[in-house]
């Protein structure tokens, strides 16, 4: 039947050279080489809930009086758009769940970026010639952050309601054309009518066709150029070393698919995720203490509040406060991540290719760099709850964030000496290993002979240290 | 298979006639039975595998110990790479002798089997739950168990049921061949040679790609209104009441020392951007500017609730500190020195209003805000 077909298709496509050059196509088998496809099959099962979600929601901006199955917010005012979501999570079978899910899923997606991100990092894949595949990754997960806010912007919320008021308050922080811009996207001071529909626009139309599109590209371009490999045996920069796509890849990657759409599902029945029926209905005048953004926007939020008061007057032009920490410090970041490989490249001045990784006690100064980077942003992203850390310490948020000014700096500084000197230290070991090895395999030593005492199957190696 | 339920007779029946294409229910169970046998047949000799296993601790940890890595290879590894990409060159790694070869099938089939059978199971405790309107946690979990079930069954597939072998192919020349390259750029030049005015489709060519381009771009201006109507609004009008949000005006008795009120200007009741925090506090603490001295009968000062920082609604008073704070980020304002920021992001004092009381008591709008209310923007100042 399968082969009916397939010799149907040939005929008129003439594909059987490329289908039996990808069957074949190797794969290398590591772990860290899974996280990116935990991204891929995350944005699938985003995109399959999703198109379900979109089938109930209603991104309208238009009030109502709610009478609704969820009797605690009867005869409330609230947008369509909310009313909708309580129609998903109350009124449709299953409906809950594939919205818990769709959550869930989003925050793994970004999670297993950055995750992926940070294993490209550390074992320097981003090298010549994969510098393409790094910036469009990078982009991917700009698009991400930014759809996943859109995502829970739209409920019409009051949770949602005060993170879009920070995303205008910064939007219309950008000096010159930030009036503009913030009137152009939010269709008007917030909350305003036409915001929603043009956030629903973005994210279900917009960006994610913008993330298939470089999504395949960044598949195409691996297909093309092969993964790297982890240094070993038999892998070199004229080789590459792994399992082939059928069957064994495809049923390993298949079936990781089905386990992270099993977890998702798990997560989605279990554990509660953007309770909006708890929040209420947007309303310009209620509060909602301790906002936080989802975890992925928690460093800028962390910058903001650690950021000082401090505006900047040209003249009688004003740059707000909530500019550099909302805005130009998360581009600065993402700016250099993006120059990251040209940097090193310039920086080792070396431009030949590489298909065989790096560890990361190989490259002593760009492991502690990146950890460092890492751990400010964690403090950051702490930062970003401290109003909840001092309720919960009993301790004044005036001082928590004082010392928090200091540790976001000092923990980094610190990390990167620990992380150099770790890595110098495995180094060292390294090259002492390698002249014992070099010793033994020269010199004859002494070996025990077979029957003097247990055979365990591996050598124990005493270190000198 | 059609939905009647069949009467083994009857499939004996179609058995006889010899028609054995015919679906029947006998052969499937009877598949069923031999498959559940076989199943049971794994799951005995697995029994007795473990038991031979302790007894073979030192093959095993030969098998999982593979060798140690080699030092970082050069540009050119050790070993050459295969000339062909065939399967044969591919390196088996399963065990080699046939008790282990065997193991590995009955683990790998009782493995798959179970995970198969959980994932069905739960698949159509899914459907069940979905029909009795189940709870979230019911249909989570069996939605999960079938997926996730399914995900096992095709992960032990590629564990122990797939020859494990381990590929080694040349890369791919990623770079071009140089004399390719040229032929493109002969074909490129000869195809320019060929068009006449090239020089016309260059600039016009572009100009129209840019005006074109400009004119979508424009269509984005009707998404939003000029902002320079609105941001640039000081809200109230000298003499407007102050209203709750229920359009009660307030008078100069509605408060006590210490209270406060949300009020709105009497012709945009319950706007977001209108929001003001009216306050009573002891006349005799206050420290306004002297330009404000009388903006504060009896001790009522009126402020934006809007954050000068991110726009939250500034919702918090601490009356012992005369403090106004908003809890997104968690800035303070002084309320008795104008609302300026004493701790947190914010760097620009609340807009003030000028407040008087009329003869029989009503408090009013002395004027609009001192500022521009809400978060900054590059030309507030103006």
């Amino acid at each position: 039947m399968i082969e009916a077909v397939g010799r149907a298709l040939d005929r008129r496509l003439g594909m059987a050279r490329f289908v039996r050059e990808a069957m074949n196509h190797v794969f290398p088998d590591h772990w860290s080489f899974m996280i990116g496809e935990i991204a891929l099959y995350a944005f699938a099962i985003l995109v399959i809930t999703g198109i379900y979600l979109a089938l109930f929601f209603n991104a309208s901006d238009a009030e109502v009086v709610y009478h609704g199955s969820y009797h605690a917010l009867d005869g409330l005012r609230m947008s369509a758009a909310y009313e909708s979501s309580l129609h998903l999570s109350f009124g449709v079978p299953a409906g809950l769940l594939i919205r818990q899910m769709h959550h869930w899923a989003a925050d793994i997606f970004i999670a297993a970026i950055v995750a992926h991100l940070a294993r490209i990092f550390f074992t320097a894949a981003y090298r010549r010639p994969r510098e393409l595949n790094w910036l469009i990754g990078l982009t991917l997960l700009v698009l991400a952050v930014g759809n996943g806010f859109f995502g829970y912007s739209l409920l019409g919320d009051l949770l949602s309601g005060a993170g879009l008021r920070v995303g205008y308050a910064i939007l219309l922080s950008i000096p010159v054309a930030g009036p503009w811009l913030a009137f152009l996207v939010f269709g008007g001071t917030v909350p305003a009518n036409g915001m929603t529909p043009h956030m629903y626009a973005m994210h279900v139309v917009v960006i994610p066709a913008l993330i298939s599109l470089l999504l395949g590209i960044h598949l195409a371009i691996i297909w093309r150029q092969r993964h790297t490999n982890y240094p070993g045996p038999g892998r070199t920069n004229r080789t590459i070393v792994g399992s082939r796509l059928w069957p064994s890849y495809a049923a390993k990657s298949l079936g990781l698919f089905f386990l992270v759409f099993g977890v998702i599902a798990m997560m989605g029945g279990l554990f509660q995720i953007d309770p909006v029926w708890i929040y209420g209905p947007y309303n310009p005048v209620a509060i909602i203490p301790g906002a936080q953004p989802d975890w992925y926007l928690g460093w800028v939020e962390g910058a903001i509040r650690l950021f000082p008061g401090v505006n900047l007057h040209l003249g009688h032009w004003l740059v707000p406060e909530l500019f550099f920490p909302g805005l130009l410090f998360p581009a600065l970041v993402f700016l250099a991540l993006y120059l990251w490989p040209f940097f090193a490249e310039t920086l080792s001045l070396d431009d030949r290719q590489h298909h065989v990784l790096l560890l990361p006690w190989q490259q002593p100064f760009n492991t502690a760099f990146g950890c460092a980077v890492f751990m400010f942003l964690l403090v950051l992203l702490v930062a970003g709850a401290d109003d909840f850390i001092a309720v919960m310490t009993d301790s004044s948020v005036v001082t928590l964030r004082t010392l928090l000014r200091i540790l976001v700096f000092v923990i980094p500084a610190l990390t990167f000496v620990v992380v150099y000197w770790l890595c110098l230290r495995r180094r060292a070991r390294h090259a002492q290993d390698k002249v014992a090895d070099e010793a033994q395999s020269t010199v004859p030593q002494e070996r025990p002979q077979a029957g003097e005492g247990p055979s365990l199957g591996f050598t124990v190696r005493v270190r000198p240290d | 298979m059609s939905d009647k339920p069949v009467d083994p007779g009857d499939a004996r029946a179609a058995e006889e006639t010899g028609a054995k294409k015919e679906p029947s229910l006998t052969r499937d169970l009877a598949r069923l039975g031999a498959s559940l046998w076989h199943f049971a047949g794994a799951m005995v000799s697995i029994g007795a595998d473990l038991l031979e296993t302790a007894r073979n601790v030192e093959q095993k940890v030969d098998a999982l110990t593979s060798p140690l890595p080699a030092d970082e290879p050069g540009i050119d590894g050790p070993i050459a790479p295969p000339a062909e990409t065939d399967r044969d060159s591919d390196r088996d790694l399963g065990p080699a002798s046939a008790p282990a070869r065997l193991r590995r099938l009955r683990w790998g089939t009782a493995f798959a089997f179970s995970a198969f059978a959980a994932a069905i199971v739960a698949g159509i405790g899914f459907i069940c739950f979905y029909w009795t309107r189940g709870t979230n946690e019911q249909l989570g979990v069996t939605l999960a168990i079938a997926l996730g079930g399914t995900g096992c069954a095709l992960v032990f597939y590629a564990r122990w049921l797939i020859r494990p072998t381990e590929a080694i192919e040349p890369r791919p020349e990623l770079s071009s061949a140089e004399e390719e390259r040229a032929a493109i750029a002969h074909t490129y030049r000869s195809a320019a040679e060929d068009t006449h005015r090239r020089t016309l489709l260059q600039w016009m060519g572009a100009m129209t790609v840019g005006v074109l381009a400009a004119g979508v771009v424009s269509l984005l201006r009707s998404l939003g209104s000029n902002p320079d109507q609105t941001l640039y609004s000081r809200v109230w009008k000298h003499g407007e009441r102050l209203m709750t949000i229920d359009s009660n005006p307030l008078t100069i008795h509605s408060l006590d020392t210490g209270g406060t009120a949300i009020v709105f200007p009497e012709s945009s009741v319950g706007s977001e951007k209108t929001q003001t925090v009216l306050i009573r506090v002891n006349p005799d603490l206050l420290q306004l500017p002297s330009a404000r001295s009388d903006w504060a009968p009896l001790g009522y000062l009126a402020y934006s609730r809007v954050c000068t920082h991110a726009g939250c609604a500034v919702g918090m008073y601490e009356a012992e500190q005369n403090l106004l704070l908003c809890p997104c980020h968690q800035s303070t304002f002084d309320v008795l020195r104008g609302a300026v920021p004493t701790s947190g992001p914010a760097a620009r004092p609340l807009p003030q209003l000028p407040l008087y009381a009329d003869s029989d008591g009503t408090l009013r709008a002395g004027g609009g805000f001192s500022e521009p209310t809400g978060p900054g923007f590059w030309g507030i100042d103006d």
